[in-house]
């Protein structure tokens, strides 16, 4: 479903990503892991079309789409649960769908909102709530459901576990696996290894902008080298002029 | 009964300072300029108001059309004055629009004359005697059709998919932008919206002292900007009751203090002091 080539990133002279090789496939996820700093957000925001691609390409869908606008991107069904969740805090829970599926011009949305309220129902105790109001727990998954109005076929989760109590961790690891057994491709970045480790298929780890690793889950869960340079990191910085 | 016609006055300014400062807030919270030259947007509104009235004897068809014409200069403002520049610091747009200011009111001057104009026949002077409170038509017409025009766009922007589009890009125009909304016309709509509101402001204190002049923009500019800072930046709510606030302050101020200070002077006192106690204004955004 998704590829990245020889995939380079960054921001003006500032290269953040180096040469990545990544593969999402339909029903499946890969976890994008490695310290702060390493270029995880880079990436999954230059997929959506928000950082700059300094070189390579981003094959979806069997064609390179490096040169669309993010909205073209959402529109062909690339959906993005960014870092920091960014929902419309001002908007209420059902306007932040409405937002998220604006690009379904002329296609019904309630019917598209029942179905992300029956994966989370808080939310449907929620709908005329501030986003800005709700716990951390219902942003995320809030930012999920917005992302799944515009009916994607690959989703692309920033930080899912970051700052949630495990209870809602759980919940949200739930749907992300029904999404997966439903035929979903999610590229996934986060923090807490271990849980990334239960429900990946493929696992690439960065380091300061460099692939360090890359391999299946099962290898990853006996690879301890894996794991070190997982913790070892430091952030750093590549720097290169144009 | 003195105290329930100052009441009413504090409210009827308070009214048509909440027309120019609710787009002054929403530029605000949408680009984060401050727009100055909105003042003469409202005086423009005043000018048109004025003089197509005049010509056509008829205010009820001049004051959409006006309203209308000065809506499509804020775009025109937008398209020639901001958008080149909004990838500047902010001080350069406000610089640029403290110039626009100023060259608006030239050109009023070289235009239509250094003097004011006046009605040929002032409409809406008629009177109105409720339970021993007097009004003049106007009076009701400024609060009716500010009432009337600020809460349908209050619904709009709460029931309509454009409405919720607009919300959305004044809280994340990055990610609107990428769930399909056009931030552009958004923008556009923002200031068609905003300078039309101005603009029927305009008319209304044209109507209320039956006179327009170059110079007419200036104290209200001041006074929407520290209408909307005392509202919170961007707060269209806040605006709102600092609106009616500052002009009910205003009403009671002058017969209280108005031996001592004039109605403006009092207004700027009064944002001073609350400033003072509260710098990130009544009601500050989360
Ligand atoms: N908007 C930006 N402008 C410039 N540099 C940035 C920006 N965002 C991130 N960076 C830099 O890019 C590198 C990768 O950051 P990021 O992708 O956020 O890492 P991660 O998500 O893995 O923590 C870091 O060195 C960071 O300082
Ligand atoms: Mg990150």
């Amino acid at each position: 479903m998704l590829r990245l080539d020889g995939f380079s990133c960054g921001y003006g002279p500032m290269r953040a990503v180096d040469q990545l090789q990544l593969q999402v496939s339909s029903g499946s996820i890969t976890a994008l892991l490695g310290a702060n700093g390493a270029g995880k957000s880079s990436t999954i925001m230059c997929i959506a079309g928000h950082v700059e691609i300094h070189g390579g390409s981003i094959f979806y869908d069997g064609a390179d789409i490096a040169g669309l606008s993010p909205m073209a991107r959402v529109a062909a069904g690339i959906g993005l649960v960014p870092e920091g969740r960014r929902l419309f805090s001002s908007l209420t829970v059902r306007e932040n769908l409405v937002v998220g599926g604006y690009c379904r011009l002329g296609e019904a949305t309630a019917p598209t909102i029942e179905r992300v309220l029956a994966t989370f129902p808080r939310l449907g105790e929620r709908l005329h709530q501030r986003a800005g109001s709700l716990s951390g727990g219902e942003q995320q998954m809030l930012a999920i459901g917005r992302a799944l109005m515009s009916q994607p076929k690959l989703l692309l989760i920033d930080e899912l576990s970051l700052g949630l109590m495990p209870k809602i961790i759980d919940a949200c690891y739930g749907a992300i696996d029904d999404l997966k057994t439903k035929g979903m491709a999610i590229l996934l970045v986060e923090q807490s290894t271990q849980r990334a480790l239960e429900v990946a298929d493929m696992v690439t780890v960065l380091e300061s902008g460099r692939q360090v690793w890359t391999g299946t889950a099962r290898q990853a869960r006996h690879s301890t080298d894996m794991i070190d340079a997982c913790l070892g990191l430091k952030p750093k910085v590549i720097e290169r002029g144009k | 009964m003195l105290y329930v016609e100052l009441l009413i006055q504090g409210l009827i300014y308070g009214c048509m300072y909440a027309m120019i400062a609710v787009g002054l807030t929403l530029v605000y919270g949408l680009l984060r300029i401050l727009h100055v030259a909105h003042a003469g947007l409202f005086a423009l509104g005043g000018y048109l108001g004025l003089l197509l009235t005049n010509a056509t004897g008829s205010l009820l068809l001049s004051m959409p059309l006006a309203a209308g014409l000065v809506g499509l200069l804020g775009m025109v403002v937008y398209r020639l004055c901001y958008q080149p520049i909004l990838d500047r610091p902010p001080y350069v747009a406000l610089i640029a629009s403290i110039g626009l200011f100023i060259a608006m009111e030239e050109l009023f001057r070289l235009i239509f004359g250094p003097y004011g104009l006046t009605y040929t026949h002032a409409p809406l002077q008629q009177l109105f005697r409720f339970s021993g409170v007097t009004l003049r038509a106007v009076d009701l017409a400024i609060v009716v059709g500010s009432v009337s025009l600020l809460g349908s766009l209050a619904w709009l922007a709460k029931n309509t998919r454009t409405g919720i589009a607009w919300r959305a890009t004044v809280d994340d125009p990055q990610m609107a932008g990428s769930f399909g909304i056009s931030v552009l016309k958004v923008r556009y709509l923002n200031f068609f919206i905003g300078s039309a509101l101005a603009g029927i402001g305009g008319i209304f204190i044209s109507l209320l002292s039956n006179l327009v002049e170059p110079t007419m923009g200036g104290v209200p500019s001041y006074k929407a900007l520290a209408i909307i800072v005392l509202g919170g930046l961007g707060n269209v709510g806040g605006t709102l009751i600092a609106s009616l606030v500052l002009g009910v302050v205003e009403a009671f101020g002058t017969i209280f203090i108005g031996d001592y200070l004039d109605r403006d002077a009092i207004a700027f006192g009064f944002l001073i002091l609350v400033l003072m106690i509260r710098p990130q204004g009544l009601f500050a955004r989360s």
